[in-house]
């Protein structure tokens, strides 16, 4: 019995369809990859974006006094001006941590039930060889505790890297005479991955909760 | 056709494709659902947030209601704050929300309820502290709570922890302000000082604090000075803390810094030519320069005085009228309408349909009163004005849907005996008077600890809280109502010497003396009393043919044949008395505006002129005093301690709170003369008297023992400056703990007390659906 055969031209014919197949099913699967890795990677974004928020908003929220120069009260209109690179665009705030446990009448009159500690969110340009201009900002949180008479004690700051990548960072409060103390926190927040085109941006505004103890 | 069976890959390879493509989608349902599950649980976690918050704002919003509330007593247990037992509470918000609010009932333990889809569940308690002697003004047994709330949507659980300080605005503060707290008073070129001692200052959008000065900081002659003495703290919420000029304060030791003896520096410059946005600078706006301004507070004084930037914000919240009302209608005494007609000022739009409550002058028995049934549970309302003065016999609540005119002395109370015979023995430290003293002569104050004792028989004060929809308003116009107790026993001296046919001043002087017992001898026969009377009233200015009728009258009665012994002085002197307050109010209960208009000749403002006279040299001849005399200086007024020689101040103790908001003309800076919630001597358009002692800086005092609450909540009628000013007084307020209610160890619980919280510390932590199911 003669067995039949492809032809050569048959087997050409499929192994270039079968060429362009998987050509193109791997140009997809490629394409999908890609994009899912930039999906991820932005989504890294907005998460690092989100999180570094949510941890200011915490910190701001458990704050007692925020510090009325840090950020400076701004104009409306001069809201759209501001950089990241201003001298006082900087969010200072005290955090008392509160013994309660402790009855302050127990005390020895040179004591109080609670301890204090400056914090500091601070931008500085990310520091490589080749730094430029143009070169991302990285948030520095920084936390000093405040001796008996309210002052700094540097010798136990501590200091880290909240945030790198970032494009701008603004602190700011707006003037309205109809909010109470100096108004709400505004933190406008963008970063994006370094020579891509995606950034996030994100403006909040928060409130601090607690108050400064009054003796 | 005989089928062909032919070999290929074609279910391979759609096998394949088909697996890469299960693989992306579900590598995409996967990431999608990942997206959407965080979104889902990120919005879950901010809405069981929100309802922790919520919990946490009900129970503000029923402490608000009664700042006793709480569900469970607080214990501490090593380093951790517990919930002990639950207490019995009752709730009282109304479920009247569009968000779907309600409480559960119940009324012990802890308080639930949902919001929208979510529920949530807090507990509150007292911290148990003990109460700090160190802060008179502060009972720190009750100052701080535990809060702590769980909010719960589906199955997600947030928490807040927190500690809320309690405070009574009214109790605590000695001066609040729901606005801009002023403490610049006074005028310029005069050389008086003002006294602002113990307590706190607090001005809920700004305090200004300063020496009446002007011409831009550059005045050649400023005025009268402030003196902050022993306060506890100076405080705004919502603003700055403005000194104008240099001014003189203690502080009060606190845990963990030193006390403060010295001068704050002025931190401020009043800008001259500033703008204002609201139109509103002839009634309290600050300047548009000054807004958001928070000057800088010198470091040795921040542990007392405090900006909007420490978070010590207590905003105005009002009284609640209905309920006192009610108390009024059930057991105490309500009045629809007024008895009397009160003439004020023109500002004031009288004359006021007014009920007139005078509790009489108590111990002293000088004078009556007219509030012959004092109602059981103490509390007076009216949906007019009242007026009030007199020393009432227990606690009191006095409320008024219009304004409350204090018009005279108010609680302070005195035995009726010995040294306190006429009055509170109001003597100084040795080398002091009333004009440089910050306070009273300590040892008599210690009397003053009477009033705290429970079931004590006699107090100088009682529990008084003076509630104004509109204002609170010190009428010190007429020094017959404020100065009464100095006046009275300088009478009897003046008598003692008039009836005398020998006037003997040594037997004159025991009148002055709580151990004197004088012995007057008059003329043997009524003509020689007579003529010696005539004397008198000529000398005094008084033609009162019944004055003469009931001074022979004593002198038949109660004089043994001429000889006037304390008690037959005493009733000589209420007749006199008598007559010289119908002589200057032509026979009316108040004296809010003098009968007469020629001061000179009025039998009061000689016996003013003299008494004031004496008080500077104890050795002059009164007789040869016809008219006013300037003391040189306020250090020139002699006054001893141990006699009834009394410098007239006009003394209003107790809890003072006014509702409306700023009516007077009132520029706010220290360049112009402020006008407060009072009414006084004004030389031509205020309607006052024209009693001139009252121009000097060394005139009339007005002390107030208590606090002063100005919640500026309600619009009214607003006063232009020519139509209520006058001449201000020597101001001493002083917040004094034993006044009853400012430090009541026993309070026990009153939901109409105002009250403020202020949240010190917020966390806000993840918890379990078990956890909350526990709770």
């Amino acid at each position: 019995m003669k067995r039949k055969a492809f032809t050569l031209t048959e087997v050409m014919i499929a192994a270039i369809i079968l060429v362009l197949l998987l050509t193109s099913l791997w140009r997809v699967f490629s394409s999908t990859q890609r994009n899912a890795k930039t999906v991820m990677e932005n989504h890294a974004i907005n998460d690092a974006l989100d999180r570094t928020l949510i941890k200011i908003t915490d910190d701001v929220r458990e704050a007692n006094s925020i510090d009325d120069e840090y950020p400076p009260l701004y104009e409306e209109s001069d809201i759209a001006g501001l950089k990241t690179e201003d001298e006082k665009n900087q969010l200072k705030f005290i955090k008392v941590d509160y013994k309660f446990h402790i009855d302050p009448s127990t005390l020895d009159s040179n004591k109080v039930n609670y301890t204090a500690n400056q914090v500091v969110y601070r931008l500085e340009k990310e520091v490589e060889p080749t730094a430029t201009e143009n070169s991302k900002w990285v948030m520095i949180r920084e936390m000093t505790p405040l001796n008996e008479n309210r002052e700094p004690v540097t010798s136990g700051m501590t200091v880290y890297t909240v945030l790198s990548g970032i494009d701008e960072c603004i602190f700011y409060r707006v003037k309205d005479p109809e909010t109470s103390r100096s108004g709400n926190i505004f933190i406008k927040l963008r970063i994006g991955e370094k020579d891509k085109k995606y950034s996030n941006e994100s403006i909040i505004s928060i409130k601090e909760r607690g108050a400064m103890p009054e003796s | 056709m005989k089928k062909m069976n032919r070999k290929g890959s074609a279910i391979i390879t759609a096998i394949g494709m088909g697996i890469v493509l299960l693989i992306i989608i579900a590598a995409v349902f996967s990431f999608s659902r990942y997206r959407t599950q965080t979104v889902i649980q990120e919005s879950k976690k901010v809405k069981a947030l929100a309802l922790a918050e919520a919990g946490l704002e009900v129970a503000l919003g029923e402490l608000f209601n009664n700042s006793t509330f709480q569900t469970h007593t607080v214990k501490i247990n090593g380093e951790e704050l517990e919930w002990e037992s639950p207490q019995n509470r009752e709730c009282s918000l109304d479920a009247n929300s569009d968000h779907g609010f309600s409480e559960d009932s119940g009324n012990s333990g802890t308080l639930s309820g949902s919001l929208g889809d979510g529920k949530f569940k807090v507990r509150v308690g007292t911290i148990p502290y003990q109460d700090n002697d160190k802060t008179k003004a502060i009972d720190e047994s009750k100052a701080y709570l535990r809060v702590e709330s769980m909010g719960i949507y589906d199955k997600t659980v947030r928490r807040i922890i927190a500690v809320v300080n309690r405070r009574f605005p009214a109790r605590e503060f000695l001066m609040y302000d729901g606005g801009i707290l002023s403490v610049v008073y006074g005028q310029r070129g005069e050389s008086s000082i003002n006294t602002f001692s113990i307590g706190h200052l607090y001005g809920h959008e700004g305090v200004e604090i300063s020496q009446v000065i002007n011409k831009s900081h550059a005045d050649p002659n400023p005025g009268t000075k402030q003196k902050i003495f022993n306060i506890d703290a100076i405080l705004s919420g919502n603003g700055g803390i403005f000194f104008y000029s240099d001014v003189d304060a203690t502080f009060f030791h606190k845990n963990g810094t030193e006390g403060f003896n010295g001068t704050i520096p002025k931190n401020y410059t009043f800008p001259s030519g500033g703008k204002y946005p609201k139109g509103e600078e002839a009634f309290g706006e600050m300047p548009e320069e000054m807004q958001n301004v928070t000057p800088e507070i010198p470091e040795n004084i921040k542990a007392w005085v405090k900006d909007k930037n420490s978070g010590i914000s207590i905003p105005p919240r009002a009284p609640s009228f209905d309920d006192y009302k009610k108390q009024a209608q059930n057991g105490g005494a309500y009045y629809s309408s007024g008895n009397t007609q009160y003439k004020v000022t023109p500002g004031f739009g009288g004359p006021l349909n007014a009920v007139y409550l005078d509790f009489g002058s108590g111990g002293s028995k000088i004078r009556e009163g007219n509030v012959n049934n004092f109602p059981s549970n103490g509390v007076f309302y009216s949906d007019k004005d009242i007026v009030i003065k007199g020393n009432p016999p227990k606690d009191v609540s006095i409320v008024s849907e219009k304004n409350i005119f204090v018009a005279g002395d108010f609680n302070q109370n005195c035995s009726g005996e010995g040294k306190e015979r006429y009055c509170y023995p109001q003597d100084y430290p040795s080398g002091k008077n009333a004009l440089t003293a910050d306070d009273y002569v300590d040892t008599y104050k210690e009397d003053f600890k009477k009033d705290t004792e429970a079931n004590g028989s006699f107090k100088y004060h009682v529990a008084a809280t003076i509630v104004a929809k509109e204002r609170v308003v010190f009428d010190h116009r007429s020094p017959v109502d404020c100065c009464e107790n100095e006046l009275y026993p300088f009478l009897k001296y003046e008598l003692a010497k008039a009836i005398s046919d020998q006037p003997n001043e040594d037997e004159a002087k025991k009148v002055l003396s709580p151990n004197g017992n004088p012995n007057i001898v008059a003329s043997d026969s009524i003509d020689g009393f007579k003529a010696n009377i005539a004397t008198f009233t000529d000398k005094f200015k008084i033609s009162d043919s019944s004055l003469t009728t009931d001074m022979e009258n004593v002198y038949n009665n109660k004089s043994n044949g001429g000889k006037f012994d304390d008690a037959a002085l005493e009733e000589l002197t209420k007749v006199t008395w008598k007559a010289f307050k119908n002589q200057y109010t032509g026979g009316e209960d108040y004296t809010g505006n003098a009968a007469i208009s020629d001061v000179k000749k009025c039998a009061v403002d000689l016996l003013l002129f003299k008494l004031r006279a004496k008080m500077c040299n104890e050795n002059i001849d009164t007789d040869t005093v016809t008219e006013f005399v300037e003391p040189d200086s306020p250090q020139s007024i002699v006054d001893k301690q141990g006699d009834y020689l009394y410098y007239p101040e006009m003394t209003t103790n107790g809890m003072f709170i006014s509702c409306g908001k700023q009516n007077n003309t009132f520029y706010s800076g220290p360049d112009v003369d402020k006008y407060f919630n009072e009414i006084g001597y004004s030389g031509s358009t205020g309607g006052g008297i024209s009693n001139q002692w009252y121009k000097s800086p060394k005139g009339l005092l007005h002390r107030t023992f208590g606090t002063e609450t100005n919640l500026r909540l309600y619009d009214v009628k607003r006063i232009p400056v020519s139509e209520n000013t006058y001449y201000p007084p020597t101001r001493k307020k002083v917040y004094d703990d034993t006044l009853l209610k400012l430090d009541d160890k026993d309070y026990s619980g009153n939901n109409l007390e105002l009250s403020g919280f202020v949240v010190l510390s917020w966390q806000d932590l993840g918890a379990t659906e078990e956890e909350f199911e526990k709770f």
